[in-house]
């Protein structure tokens, strides 16, 4: 019968082949549900920093904006930060001078890891090690002008 | 590969008469050819990446880890290689077993050096009847899920110091630091079993093993034999099997297939290749049109794995791709 034969032939091969199809498809399963618990986690972790910053002030003296400029690798990077109730409320570039869109992108997510932090001093990203540095230095001028008071 | 018989019997003269002939003589040759062959690739994948398997069970230790403690399963540098292997595997059966893997090139000389010795002092060799074989085959699987087990609730790390593999790994590097004596203990119990049969460790107790026999293999990578061409009771390829099982690609102990070619070698009748045209008339015997023995197959898949473990950046000596290749690739970008 082509149907027994079929089945004698390929079952052996579909078999393993459904069994791996299906882990497979669990852990990816699973590591989408996982990434997604720790994103909820991260943002009620977020909540919870932000209340308590309503509820007391920050360990900056002076609320304003402030702007800072350092060497980046492609000429200077300027980037704003806004000091609101003594906690730095937002980080922004401003300039990024000759900066290739690749490098920045790389870094896109070191204003937000300042914020979270409330330092300037976070991991700079490896693979764009000048553009990174850049940046941080430049939010760290940023708060020296903070701190003088201008 | 056949261990000669020792014991002078009625039988030998007719066996020896059957061992000199022109065709078993060729037969031989090309067995011995093809083992320096294998020999060849073996040392070339230890000297460009012993670690292939102890990282690509370090992947699979990870998987389990993190879904043990609920964390998502990124693409680490051992995830890759796992993913390299498993797809290696699929698409050329298990060559890196019988071919890359630095436990399995242990073994093939531990279990070469054996049994020239054995054959030398006329010890017999310890008999391994089938329902014992197919046992042990079975305790890698156990091995398997107590790894997986143990990592899933995060009690692997007092098991790993004693692990075997660790201290292999640590004599190739060079280094014992850190490695607990009971491991070497474990490499040395290993080390004496692999004297005992052929690929001892590979069919009875590899993790890894028993995650590439549950893999599908392609069809053009299986060895596969037309039986009704086969002579009556002739079995000259499960007896050369170091895995004891027959050429056929549908039967469910098919995974347990190294690739080694000692079957379609010593095939009396050329019956079992990989890829085979049906003539017709339906009457004519088929021919076989690709042996999957041969050296050309041996070295495409030598490339191809060499290739795929580049990729991952899992060889030494040559320069990875980030610096060889214009543009990054999407796995290894941070």
């Amino acid at each position: 019968m082509r149907l027994r034969e079929i089945a004698e032939r390929y079952g052996n091969f579909a078999l393993k082949g459904v069994n791996l199809a299906l882990v497979v498809a669990a852990v990816v399963g699973f590591s989408t549900w996982a990434t997604a618990a720790n994103d909820a986690d991260a943002k009620t972790a977020e909540q919870i920093a932000a209340a308590k910053r309503a509820a007391s002030r920050g360990p900056y003296a002076n609320d304003g904006v402030y702007e800072g400029s350092a060497k980046g690798y492609g000429g200077t990077v300027t980037m704003r930060v806004t000091i609101a109730d003594g906690y730095i409320d937002k980080v922004e570039q401003v300039d990024v001078g000759h900066e290739d869109e690749a490098w920045l992108k790389m870094c896109q997510g070191i204003p937000d890891k300042i914020v979270k932090a409330q330092s300037p001093d976070v991991d700079t990203v490896s693979g764009a090690t000048f553009t990174s540095t850049g940046m941080i230095n430049a939010v760290k001028k940023a708060i020296a002008a903070e701190e003088k008071g201008q | 590969m056949m261990a000669a018989s020792n014991a002078p019997t009625a039988k030998s003269s007719v066996q020896g008469a059957r061992r000199r002939c022109p065709k078993a003589q060729r037969r031989k040759a090309r067995l011995r050819n093809r083992r320096i062959l294998r020999l060849g690739v073996q040392v070339l994948f230890f000297v460009l990446a012993p670690g292939l398997f102890s990282g690509a069970l370090s992947g699979v230790k990870y998987i389990a880890g993190n879904i043990g403690g609920l964390q998502p399963v990124e693409l680490t540098s051992f995830v890759l290689l796992l993913i390299a292997l498993v797809a290696s595997t699929v698409a050329l059966g298990r060559f890196f077993c019988g071919y890359a893997c630095a436990f399995g090139l242990l073994g093939d000389v531990v279990y070469g050096v054996s049994s020239k010795l054995r054959s030398l002092l006329r010890i017999p060799q310890l008999p391994f009847p089938a329902p014992l074989v197919r046992g042990l085959q079975l305790v890698k699987y156990a091995i398997l899920t107590a790894i997986c087990v143990l990592c899933f609730f995060g009690a692997y790390d007092a098991a790993a110091s004693c692990s075997p593999w660790t201290a292999f790994a640590s004599l190739i590097a060079g280094s014992t630091e850190g490695v607990r004596s009971a491991a070497f203990i474990l490499l040395g119990i290993v080390v004496c079993a692999m004297m005992l049969r052929e690929r001892f460790f590979c069919q009875f107790l590899c993790p890894m093993g028993a995650l590439f026999a549950l893999l599908p293999v392609l069809p053009f990578s299986s060895l596969d034999r037309d039986s009704r061409n086969c002579p009556r009771s002739c079995g000259q390829c499960r007896k050369r099997c170091p895995v004891s099982i027959w050429p056929e690609r549908g039967r469910f102990g098919a995974g347990e297939c190294i690739d080694c070619g000692a079957c379609a070698l010593g095939c009396p009748i050329d019956n079992i290749g990989v890829v085979r045209i049906e003539q017709r008339p339906a009457r004519r015997k088929p021919r076989l049109l690709l042996t999957g023995t041969g050296w050309g197959t041996v070295i495409v898949k030598a490339l191809l794995l060499l290739l795929a473990c580049w990729l991952v950046g899992a060889l030494r000596f040559v320069p990875s791709p980030a610096e060889l290749l214009p543009f990054g690739l999407p796995w290894m970008l941070s």
